[in-house]
């Protein structure tokens, strides 16, 4: 009997167990995208194509797309910190209702705390309205009528869709709701510029456009800005005053940004694949990156190539694959390509150099590294295209001179028939030239 | 000689083409009179100001328009939807490209903050005599712009 109670115990231990072990190995790891260096291509060409490879490495459940200081690229992350944030918010709140208001205020400061940190990118701001709200309730009830109020202040700003009313709140707590709402000054606006182009920006979740832009109609107070650029996110909190306008400018500064640079320098000037695993490592420590991830486009023969390179945590290049692209960015065709190259690199799991050639096919190339972060390789550099042989009888004796016939042109009445002709033509032409052509399209728009 | 004549009086006094713009909307874009504004667009191959930008009536069957394109000009047409929105909003026009933002609309149209968010563009078009464009209202999709269409190498025929 014992020894069926022990079986059973064990058995019960490797079911608990299991499941568990299983689902920490299912974590998924987290992968830092240092961006494109987009070498020969337009910048807008560059960005459209790394904006393709991000959503596509997006879209891979092994990993989790992070950018070099580590912000969450992907939106499943962020998914699993707005979990977080939303189970410190109830926990406050239970311990509010056991009247345990310091505990209460503990959980909801973390809550912000974690919201301000990582998810400002976030466009639904809903969690951080009601952790907000519940804050200042729990304030309220503790005594703290002016951290109250100023939690509400903070609320107010950011220009929320729910507000205590006597249904749904004590009657004294509705009044500082309203006597915070009356205070409010008039509106402002934030100036948003960008160091580096081609950054989104948003404000308090709502995406506005790319800078340099000016928001309007700000609410006085405390205010999230977003830039954001296909390789990584910056944010800052602006704190905006009554009727006057805050300029921001985003500069990513720092070293994660250094260690990123470092090894698009490495692309940029050639240095050799031995010069970066030293910034890949920085960047996958950094960014608590299992891989570092890196791409550019560089011009092998006569087309242009794609080339991304997957880096260890130690910085060693594990794999580079690259393959061509033949057409525009916008086109399925390229768009194939990427897909391709990323099968290659994370479900084929390929190691060394390799290429993805014109049938889709995988082919191993170890000069690839070589392409991508230094000169190319000699003894695979493709041989110079030479004039295709002009076809049979293109080429021959010069032809013989034109023999001296004056022929037809000796008559008199060939030169009457062509000055007449002549005569007529100018009239024509005159009359066409000097007529006056429309300048206008008629459009008529038929609405449904 | 009769005929000579003739031609010469139809090349003299040739009338502008008609170009008839057959808006339809698809099942994600609302009655246009729902809408804050339907604008519409048209930019000559080349030219950097627009040829045309003006809001067109929501309650109109037919609006009929007058654009500077010559006859022969490459040319595209851009129908543009905006809704209302919610502040804060970007001091901006609506003829910028803008990137679904909250636009601050700043030209006494109502309401004042709209939002662009359904679209119609048509091909690259040259009218020389008159032509139908069929078009569809559609929902605009972040990343995936119908306007402008693919950029031409030469705008030459």
């Amino acid at each position: 009997m014992r020894r069926v109670t022990t079986i059973a115990l064990l058995l019960a231990l490797v079911v608990g167990v299991l499941p568990e072990a299983t689902a920490k190995k299912r974590k998924a790891r987290r992968y830092a995208w240092v961006g494109l260096h987009r070498g020969p291509l337009a910048p807008s060409a560059g960005r459209a194509l790394e904006t393709l490879v991000v959503d596509e490495l997006d879209g891979y459940d092994s990993f989790r797309l992070v950018d070099a200081a580590g912000h969450p690229l992907d939106g499943r992350l962020l998914a699993q910190e707005a979990a977080l944030v939303s189970k410190l918010k109830n926990e406050g709140i239970d311990r509010f209702l056991r009247f345990e208001h310091k505990a209460a205020l503990a959980k909801f400061d973390q809550a912000v705390s974690i919201f301000e940190s990582r998810l400002v990118t976030l466009q639904d701001y809903e969690l951080l309205h009601d952790t907000l709200l519940a804050k200042a309730e729990a304030q309220y009830q503790s005594g703290e009528r002016g951290a109250a109020k100023a939690t509400l202040e903070n609320l107010l700003a950011l220009g929320p869709k729910i507000a205590p009313s006597s249904r749904t709140h004590p009657a004294p707590f509705v009044k500082l709701w309203d006597t915070a709402k009356r205070e409010m000054g008039a509106v402002g606006r934030i100036a948003v510029e960008c160091a580096d182009p081609g950054c989104l920006v948003q404000v308090d979740g709502q995406r506005l456009g790319e800078a340099p832009l000016v928001a309007t109609r700000i609410i006085p107070g405390q205010h999230y800005v977003v830039a954001t650029w296909p390789h990584g996110v910056l944010q800052t909190t602006v704190r905006v005053s009554a009727g006057r306008e805050t300029a921001v400018r985003l500069e990513r500064s720092g070293p994660a940004e250094e260690a990123r640079q470092a090894l698009l320098e490495v692309i940029d000037r050639r240095l050799g694949v031995d010069a970066a695993p030293e910034h890949a490592a920085r960047i996958a420590a950094l960014a608590r990156a299992r891989n570092t991830l890196v791409a550019t486009v560089k011009i092998d023969g006569d087309a242009l190539t794609l080339v991304i390179a997957r880096h260890g945590r130690d910085g060693a290049p594990i794999a580079v694959g690259q393959a061509r692209i033949t057409e525009t960015i916008d086109s399925p065709a390229v768009s194939a390509s990427v897909k391709r190259l990323c099968a290659g690199l994370f479900v084929e799991k390929q190691r060394g150099g390799f290429e993805i050639d014109t049938n889709g096919a995988l082919v191993v190339r170890p000069s690839v590294p070589s392409l991508m972060y230094a000169s190319r390789v000699a003894s695979e550099a493709p041989t110079k295209r030479t004039a295709p042989p002009p076809p049979i009888g293109v080429v021959g004796p010069a032809p013989p001179p034109p023999e001296e016939d004056d022929g037809l042109l000796g008559e008199w009445w060939l030169w009457a028939i062509v000055g007449g002709v002549a005569v007529a033509g100018a009239t024509v032409a005159g009359v066409v030239l000097l007529s006056p052509d429309p300048t206008t399209t008629n459009f008529e728009v038929r609405l449904p | 000689m009769k005929r000579l004549v003739l031609l010469l009086l139809m090349t003299a006094c040739s009338a502008p083409p008609n170009v008839t713009i057959d808006l339809r909307r698809s099942d994600e874009v609302p009655p246009l009179r729902g809408l804050a504004r339907l604008r519409m667009i048209v930019r000559v191959c080349d030219q950097s100001e627009l040829a045309l930008a003006q809001n067109l009536p929501l309650d109109a069957g037919t609006v009929p328009i007058e654009a500077p394109v010559n006859p022969g000009d490459l040319f595209y047409v851009w129908l543009q939807g905006w809704d209302e929105c919610n502040p804060p909003c970007v001091a901006d026009t609506p003829d910028a490209m803008s990137q679904q933002s909250c636009v601050c609309v700043d030209d006494g149209q109502t309401p004042p903050n709209q939002i662009f968010r359904y679209e119609a563009c048509s091909a690259w078009v040259r009218a020389t005599e008159d032509a139908l464009v069929p078009l569809t209202l559609a929902a605009v999709e972040p990343g995936r712009r119908l306007c402008p269409p693919t950029p031409r190498t030469s705008c030459e025929p």
